[in-house]
């Protein structure tokens, strides 16, 4: 009986499986992020790494081109104030110091319900791998705070990864021509019409970030009585904005639930959309009080993958307009 | 054509004991010519030059793997049972599926025939292994009934010791045999038997970067089998044997998300999760052997219908197909000078289409020391269910091979065998030929449009006497997986060393079991690119002593698996552009689990 007890004793109590582990509740991650139309512009956050903020540098910057393969876009830096002029001229010496810059219409970038809008807009026949430029010569204008400069810019035939652009001052006295490769790591190449070459790190490896708080422009009666920062263009202000990493992220925009009780299991069965740019995401405006107010019900949403996280703003602070502090909650699902 | 019992390899009762072997996954990873690794808790399996899915596995000469056997999970069949495992190579067999290249044929102990006998088995070891097993024969020569049953726990083997990432799941089986034998006159007799297995595992996955998350898999395993095979002598030479079986084989996979802070779990389904099967296969075979001095022959015929029961139907059509071979064979024995033996099997698919399967035998000298065997047959396999019937929402986006055409194989050996008093040496060289291997082409259709061929060149020798016992065996494995496209040979040199020594003048016995297998290259096409995975070099020690005690009824084993401690080894993927092979990643699979030591102590009753 006794050599019974201790065989079943070894049958009861050998190789089992071991129970799961208990492991400590992930913490939540709260990140100060500052963005400026005069400073820092843009603030790239990584959501898969420890500290959130992706590298990104405040190099000025007048033009950008889009990497994407098959797309064709040329961008201008609006928090810089760059604006565009289209002559439809095609010949390339006719703009001069006698064209009226002060009587034309200037265009900024603007922003649609599917991300930024072109103001040189479709610049040739996108039919082709490598696109047909239709030559017409724009006006770049913009201000540095000291000096007010005019430059023409004329985007000749394109390779199949790379832009080809001439540009120069008006008097004549400075004409370039560039090539500018599509470098597939990045959405955009950024290049400098001062310092004449293409300014690195602007925006981190296209695949190191996947939300972005800047500023984007946008028409003013679209967002009534928000606050703005002016530009050139009466009808546009720069208004807060959250770019979307579009090539690796989606989100969805949770008011059901609060931040603490959003969990993985609730997360991978929500719908989730590809959008580029939002403006005004995370503050709505209080008629009575004249004030913005932040959306405490809001939670953002990130998919990248099969990585979910979510995100609150807890605070945002705007002491002017040109610059905000912002407060973002952040848990890994 | 009789049933080949030349085996090329026999891993015995002692064998299974000495090296601590609890299924037939761990089987074959010690039998000559097979290649084993794991990765992400699933096992990969090549018996030298040709894939584990082309080896057809007998039980007790009755088919135990035919069909459908790439999802098979071969821990789910054990070997505490079992008196030998033998492989032969190009064996004669009679069925028409996957045994003309190598088999694996399941032998359990014969019976007793007293009127009580009985056996019990324990065996723990330092991994937290646990197996027992124990089994009981009743017997009054006329009726016989033997009912065995087995608990088995195999613990995990972690990828890291600091996180909770299974590379081989711990699991937990259960087992039940038994059989009964009625000699209904003295050349009359009836077998029933019943084979089930239920088991469990969980793989479990690492913590995800930055939560408290984890994907795990529970696995359970159930199988049964019911066979029935009633033999009688129809005259003095001729014999009779009709034989059925049923089997259903059920493999669920259950992919949950868990989150550890707080318990809760969620199934995860999508194409990334692991898929399930669950088939039922029903056969019957009917033999008619003829035994003479000179000239034998053997005939029958052969059904066999199997059912995907994961998807009983999709779109309407069922997923089953069924069988029907008609065999026949004859060998001819001149008096010293050779054997010869030749037939065909006709087989005729219910889906697809009928396949004349020749196959011919020419020994020299079979009565001599020295013979030379040659042979040549041709066999088919079937696809697995995913690729024959599934729609692409079913098997992660691969439309179906509307043709249902199976894949065909061809083998060649040449084999010389020696045999003296106390030595046996095989020599040979085998080949085989596999044409119309179910494969995603460029608009991700699948279709019978590969091709592989592979050959084996082996020389293995058995010495044994009073106290020795010696195997040693080197093999060179060549294989041609995508002659298709790549058309590049990849060779794995391999040698094995299997030593029993009993201790003379005592009751003491020693073992110890060595391989070593060289780097193995498998070719496949991933989207459109032919890349290799190579696993580096693997080398397994097992050792072990055993002694016996009160008249030879209590035997205990204490012994040492994977002495040499090489768990994981290198796995590089290359691609393979213009000439030189251009590696990508290289990650680590498990080879083994780690060295433990384990006993084992059995006891019997006579």
């Amino acid at each position: 009986m006794k050599y019974l007890l201790f065989i079943s004793l070894i049958i009861i109590l050998s190789g089992c499986f071991q129970p799961d582990e208990i492991l400590p509740k992930v913490k939540d991650y709260t990140t100060e992020i500052t963005v400026s139309t005069k400073g820092k512009q843009a603030a790239y956050i990584d959501l898969s790494s420890a500290d959130k903020l992706a590298n990104s540098s405040e190099s000025p910057w007048h033009l950008k081109f889009q990497n994407t393969k098959g797309s064709w876009s040329i961008l201008l830096n609006t928090l810089l104030g760059v604006s565009v002029h289209n002559t439809k001229n095609t010949n390339y010496d006719a703009i001069d110091t006698a064209y009226p810059i002060h009587d034309i219409p200037w265009q900024l970038d603007g922003t649609s319900g599917t991300g930024t809008q072109s103001a040189i807009g479709v610049w040739g026949d996108f039919e082709f791998s490598n696109p047909k430029s239709y030559k017409n010569v724009y006006l770049l204008s913009w201000s540095d705070g000291t000096f007010l400069y005019y430059y023409k810019l004329q985007i000749l035939d394109a390779g199949t990864s790379a832009f080809h652009i001439r540009y120069g001052t008006l008097d004549g006295s400075f004409t370039k021509s560039q090539w500018i490769e599509k470098d597939p790591n990045f959405a955009y190449t950024y290049y400098s019409l001062l310092t004449q070459e293409i300014v690195n790190n602007v925006e981190p490896d296209r695949s190191d970030w996947n939300i972005c708080f800047t500023y984007l422009p946008d028409s003013i009666i679209h967002h009534g009585s928000y606050p703005f920062v002016p530009t050139i263009n009466k009808q546009v202000g720069l208004y807060q904005a959250l770019l979307i990493n579009d090539d690796f992220t989606e989100i969805h925009l949770d008011t059901s639930k609060t931040f603490s009780t959003i969990d993985y299991f609730y997360a991978k069965d929500l719908e989730y959309t590809d959008v580029d740019g939002l403006i005004n995401l995370f503050q709505s405006w209080e008629e009575n009080q004249q004030k913005l107010s932040l959306k405490d019900n809001l939670c953002l949403l990130v998919k990248e993958q099969n990585s979910y996280y979510a995100l609150k703003v807890e605070e945002i602070r705007t002491d002017n307009p040109t610059e905000v502090t912002i407060k973002l909650l952040t848990k890994q699902l | 054509m009789g049933q080949d019992t030349s085996a090329f390899f026999v891993l015995s009762a002692e064998d299974i004991r000495y090296n601590n072997i609890q299924n037939l996954e761990e089987a074959l990873d010690l039998l000559p010519t097979f290649h084993q690794y794991h990765l992400d808790n699933q096992s990969y399996t090549t018996g030298g030059s040709i894939k584990n899915e082309y080896i057809a596995i007998f039980k007790n000469e009755l088919p135990y793997l035919l069909d459908q056997n790439t999802p098979y999970d071969l821990r789910g069949i054990p070997v505490w049972d079992l008196s030998r495992i033998e492989l032969r190579i190009a064996p004669s067999t009679y069925s028409a599926k996957n045994a003309g290249t190598m088999a694996i044929f399941l032998y359990t102990a014969d019976y007793q025939n007293k009127p009580i006998s009985a056996k019990a088995s324990l065996t723990n070891s330092s991994a937290n292994d646990f197996h027992i097993n124990s089994s009981i024969e009743l017997s009054n020569l006329i009726h016989t009934a033997r009912i065995g049953i087995n608990r088995s726990f195999s613990a995990a083997q972690y990828e890291q010791l600091a996180d909770r990432g299974t590379a081989i799941s711990a699991y937990e089986r259960y087992d039940l045999n038994a059989s009964y034998s009625y000699k209904i006159l003295k050349s009359v007799g009836l077998t029933v038997a019943l084979d089930n297995s239920f088991y469990k595992s969980v793989q479990r996955g690492e913590v995800i970067d930055g939560t408290a998350r984890v994907r795990d898999v529970n696995q359970s395993f159930a199988r049964n089998r019911i066979l029935g095979s009633l033999e009688t002598a129809l005259s003095k030479n001729h014999t009779l044997v009709i034989s059925t079986m049923w089997h259903r084989a059920k493999n669920n996979l259950n992919t949950l998300d868990k989150d550890l802070s707080n318990g809760s779990n969620q199934s995860h389904i999508g194409v990334d999760a692991q898929a399930s099967s669950n088939f039922a296969q029903s056969y019957m075979q009917l033999l008619l052997t003829s035994e003479n001095r000179k000239l034998n022959y053997t005939m029958g015929l052969e059904l066999s219908s199997i059912k995907d029961n994961e998807y009983p139907t999709i779109n309407a059509i069922q997923s089953t197909y069924s069988d029907y071979t008609a065999f026949g064979s004859f060998s001819y024995q001149s008096q010293r000078a050779f054997r010869l033996e030749g037939g065909a099997k006709l087989l005729t698919n219910s889906l697809a289409n009928s396949y004349l399967l020749p196959h011919a035998k020419v020994t020299l000298a079979p009565k001599n020391d020295l013979q030379l065997v040659a042979s040549y047959q041709k066999y088919i396999a079937y696809s697995a269910f995913s690729n024959l019937f599934y729609t692409p929402i079913l098997n992660g986006g691969i439309k179906s091979n509307i043709l249902l055409k199976p894949i065909d194989i061809s083998t060649l050996s040449v084999r010389l065998l020696v045999s003296k008093k106390s030595v046996d040496i095989h020599s040979g060289i085998l080949y085989n030929s596999v044409r119309g291997i179910p494969r995603p082409i460029t608009n991700d259709k699948v279709q019978n449009a590969g091709s592989s061929t592979g050959n084996t060149t082996y020389a293995g020798l058995t010495f044994k006497n009073d106290w020795l016992k010696l195997r040693p065996s080197v093999m060179l494995h060549g294989t041609n997986q995508l002659k298709d496209t790549a058309n590049l040979t990849y060779f794995t040199p391999e040698a094995n060393l299997y030593v029993h020594i009993k201790i003379p003048n005592s009751r003491l016995a020693v073992s110890a079991t060595g391989r070593y297998i060289g780097k193995h290259s498998t070719l496949v096409i991933e989207n459109d690119v032919i890349t290799i995975y190579q696993q580096g070099k693997m080398r397994y020690i097992n050792l072990a002593a055993s002694h016996t005690f009160a008249k030879d009824r209590m035997n205990l084993v204490f012994g040492m698996t994977n002495a040499n401690n090489q768990t994981f080894v290198s796995n590089q993927r290359f691609i393979l552009q213009d000439i030189e092979p251009l590696l990508t990643t290289e990650t680590r699979v498990a080879a083994a689990r780690d060295r433990a030591f384990f006993f084992n102590v059995s006891y019997v009753i006579k």
